[in-house]
């Protein structure tokens, strides 16, 4: 999926603004997919949301000499997403390859079913703890 | 710059995908029953020979001519940046 363009860039402006309109803008993209990735056969979404923890991990580790410690703690979380997000979307990538190989299909259909209550569980413990909504505050 | 960059990446990524496939199935080989054991070592083997035709694919991306006229570039656009 591509990444949406941020509006608004000055080069010539100070830093730290800049830094908030791109982190804001990669929060806004985890959000939108993370809550329509919430549904277990929302394979493409689930991808787009690992994607999108991505890019916002990246940029925040970029600029995290600009913010404080909500964006270390957003960063830490969307790191965990990416990761568990990462594992599932192995598996969407391997099923179709083991169709041959009954047993292996079903240890990667359990696995997968494992990882994605993981996904939901960790998308909402950092929405009920306020990871995003603190970062977002702290732009 | 950009194009260049991305082109390593998608080169590096497409190798490092088969990394990921072969750890994965490596890791759950233990788990797999004693009757499917022939068609997952078939899958495996399949999957380094196609890790070898990705290698030869990436050569080219990662030579030391093409790396260091990158680095070249790079560095350019970082002194551009800060003047």
């Amino acid at each position: 999926v591509k990444a949406r363009k941020v509006e608004g860039l000055d080069p010539r402006g100070i830093l730290r603004a800049n830094a908030a309109r791109v982190v804001r803008t990669r929060l806004d993209e985890l959000r939108e997919f993370a809550d329509r990735a919430l549904a277990p056969d929302a394979a493409t979404l689930q991808h787009d949301t690992r994607i999108a923890a991505k890019r916002l991990r990246y940029v925040l580790e970029i600029f995290s000499t600009c913010f404080d410690e909500e964006a270390e703690a957003a960063r830490r979380a969307a790191k965990r997403l990416q990761s568990v997000l990462g594992d599932l979307h192995d598996c969407d990538i391997m099923l179709p390859k083991v169709e041959r190989i009954p047993s292996l299909a079903a240890i990667l259909h359990a696995r997968r079913e494992r990882l994605f209550r993981q996904f939901v569980e960790l998308w909402q413990s950092e929405a009920s703890k306020g990871t995003w909504a603190a970062l977002e505050r702290s732009l | 710059v950009l194009k260049r960059v991305k082109a390593l990446a998608d080169a590096l990524g497409a190798r490092r995908d088969l990394d990921v496939e072969i750890e994965l199935l490596e890791m759950l080989a233990d788990e797999v029953a004693d009757e499917d054991r022939a068609a997952l070592t078939a899958l495996l083997d399949e999957l380094h020979a196609a890790r070898l035709l990705a290698n030869e694919r990436l050569a080219p991306f990662v030579a030391e001519k093409r790396m260091k006229k990158l680095r070249e570039r790079l560095r350019k656009l970082a002194g551009s940046a800060a003047a």
